[in-house]
């Protein structure tokens, strides 16, 4: 596993998503201090809300994922799978590397948004619970970027191509941003999309409509589409 | 050690790719020959447990290797005809990186990966990345990767493909210290690196074994049926008609035609010895 995370630690689309990230949280948060005083606070506590939680999506989708097309890509994969652990522990390796990679990610990010905000509000009162608050978001997005990268990485190492991966896992997760909770009902599409695809989870927060309903899709996702993975590599004889 | 081709058969819908492979592998080298889409490539996928067979199995001792999964492939080391590589990789970050996944301990990695790239000759350009280095140096990374873990059974598909004279030669002679203790299958259609390494071939045509022979006992077959003709140029496609022709060279007005025939096909025609060429276009050619 550690060459995987050693891999993973060299790409530099990592270091750049991250950056980028963290870049325009320090813009925003600026703008935020400058034009948004009264709100600085609110406005960093929900930090996942929307530049966080889509930071997290674009290193998954970017880049932790890419490590179950690669094979394919590069023509690899008949040499890989010629090897004793180059099949079912590898596969595993890669799986546990993506995740710890998603979390670290997310560290990162928490780190970078805790010392951006008390950096440039440091001139204002910090509010006594806002870090309590925060971290209590976190948590919720390090469960989220596990889930929403297993159910990516499953999807990728099925179908063995990392732009369709990426278009299938993205597109569900993206258009949920444009969805208004005011005006969706329970089960119908938007509803669904909304609520189904890690979006909240990524977003600092626990699903609230039907949670009893969520906690069987969430499950049945992941196993349904690890299913499917192995499914596939048995079919390539790659298990 | 002993390899066993059971009865293995490979179809693609309809169209059969292999058809009743019966094979027994010792070691040593065999040359698998056949021209393209004869089912090589096929059947050394089969080999090393990447491919299952429609029909039959491979035996490794008696085992099966597609139950013995990771004991098997810990004793195997594969070329592809494709080599494919990590361009960001160094060639001595991706030998290790193999090796790793070959089981090889961190100590074990780095001596073999040092000294398997020293005797492929790229011991000076192990830091460079593999998008960096022409095709025949990657492609003998790739026959380094192969070696890495010291396989007993070696498959290697085109190993030879890309590589100069000069690496042609250096890779026969690391062949042919190896295959005292190993079993090693290698296909490649330039003939001569056969003959100089091959124990036995293994000819493979339309997916069908035509047979398995030492390479001078299927050269005697041919004895007495190659020759050399000096004909004018006006003639020469007459005679290319009526003769599998393995070389034709011109000097001037002249054509010098190499050719196949059971009895002498012109008056002045000269025997000659027979080459693994004279032999592919016997079993293969037309």
């Amino acid at each position: 596993m550690r060459a995987e995370i050693k891999h993973i630690l060299r790409t530099p689309l990592y270091w750049l998503v991250l950056i980028a990230g963290i870049g325009a949280r320090t813009v925003f948060a600026y703008l935020d201090f400058k034009h948004r005083l009264s709100s600085y606070w609110t406005l960093s506590d929900e930090y996942w809300s929307r530049l966080g939680s889509i930071t997290v999506a674009f290193l998954i989708l970017l880049v932790l994922i890419h490590r179950f097309s690669v094979d394919y890509e590069n023509n690899t994969y008949s040499v890989i799978a010629s090897t004793v652990y180059g099949r079912k522990k590898l596969y595993f390796e890669r799986l546990a590397a993506g995740c710890l990679m998603a979390i670290f990610g997310v560290v990162i990010l928490t780190i970078a948004n805790i010392g951006i905000t008390l950096t440039i509000g440091r001139s204002s009162i910090t509010p006594t619970d806002w870090l309590y608050g925060f971290a209590s978001h976190t948590i919720v997005v390090i469960v989220g970027a596990v889930g929403y990268f297993l159910v990516s990485a499953f999807v990728c190492d099925a179908i063995g191509d990392h732009p369709a991966s990426m278009c299938i896992c993205g597109l569900p997760l993206g258009v949920s941003y444009f969805i208004n909770i005011g005006i969706i009902e329970e089960f119908d599409l938007f509803w669904f999309i909304r609520y189904g695809f890690f979006t909240e989870f990524l977003r600092g927060r626990w699903v609230s409509s039907l949670p009893a309903f969520w906690g069987i899709w969430y499950p049945v996702m992941i196993v349904g589409v690890f299913i499917l993975s192995i499914y596939r590599r048995k079919e390539r004889k790659l298990l | 050690m002993k390899l066993v081709f059971e009865n293995i058969s490979k179809l693609y819908g309809d169209f059969p790719a292999l058809s009743g492979i019966n094979l027994s592998l010792e070691n040593g080298v065999y040359g698998l020959l056949g021209p393209n889409g004869a089912g090589k490539t096929t059947l050394m996928r089969i080999m090393t447990d990447l491919l299952k067979p429609s029909t039959g199995r491979v035996l490794l001792d008696g085992k099966d290797i597609a139950l013995l999964g990771a004991d098997f492939r810990r004793r195997l080391g594969y070329l592809p005809q494709d080599f494919g590589f990590y361009p960001n990789y160094t060639a001595e970050q991706y030998l290790l990186y193999i090796a790793r996944l070959k089981g090889l301990t961190r100590f074990e990695a780095k001596k073999q990966t040092g000294d398997l790239l020293e005797m492929v000759g790229l011991y000076e350009k192990r830091g460079q990345k593999l998008k960096g280095l022409s095709g025949g140096q990657r492609q003998r990374v790739g026959i380094a990767q192969a070696l890495l873990g010291d396989p007993d059974i070696l498959v290697l598909d085109e190993p030879t493909a890309g590589l100069d004279p000069e690496e042609r030669i250096r890779f026969r002679g690391i062949i042919s210290n190896l295959s005292r203790q190993k079993t090693v299958l290698l296909s490649t259609h330039i003939v001569s690196d056969l003959e100089a390494v091959a124990n036995e071939m293994i000819l493979l045509k339309k997916g069908q074994v035509l047979t398995v022979q030492k390479p001078h006992d299927l050269l005697r077959e041919l004895d007495g049926m190659v020759w050399t003709v000096s004909v004018s140029c006006k003639n020469e496609r007459d005679f290319a008609k009526k003769y599998p022709c393995s070389n034709i060279m011109h000097d001037g007005e002249i054509s010098v035609l190499r050719m196949l025939s059971r009895e002498k096909p012109h008056d002045e025609a000269v025997s000659e010895r027979p080459n693994m060429e004279d032999m592919y276009l016997y079993y293969f050619g037309g």
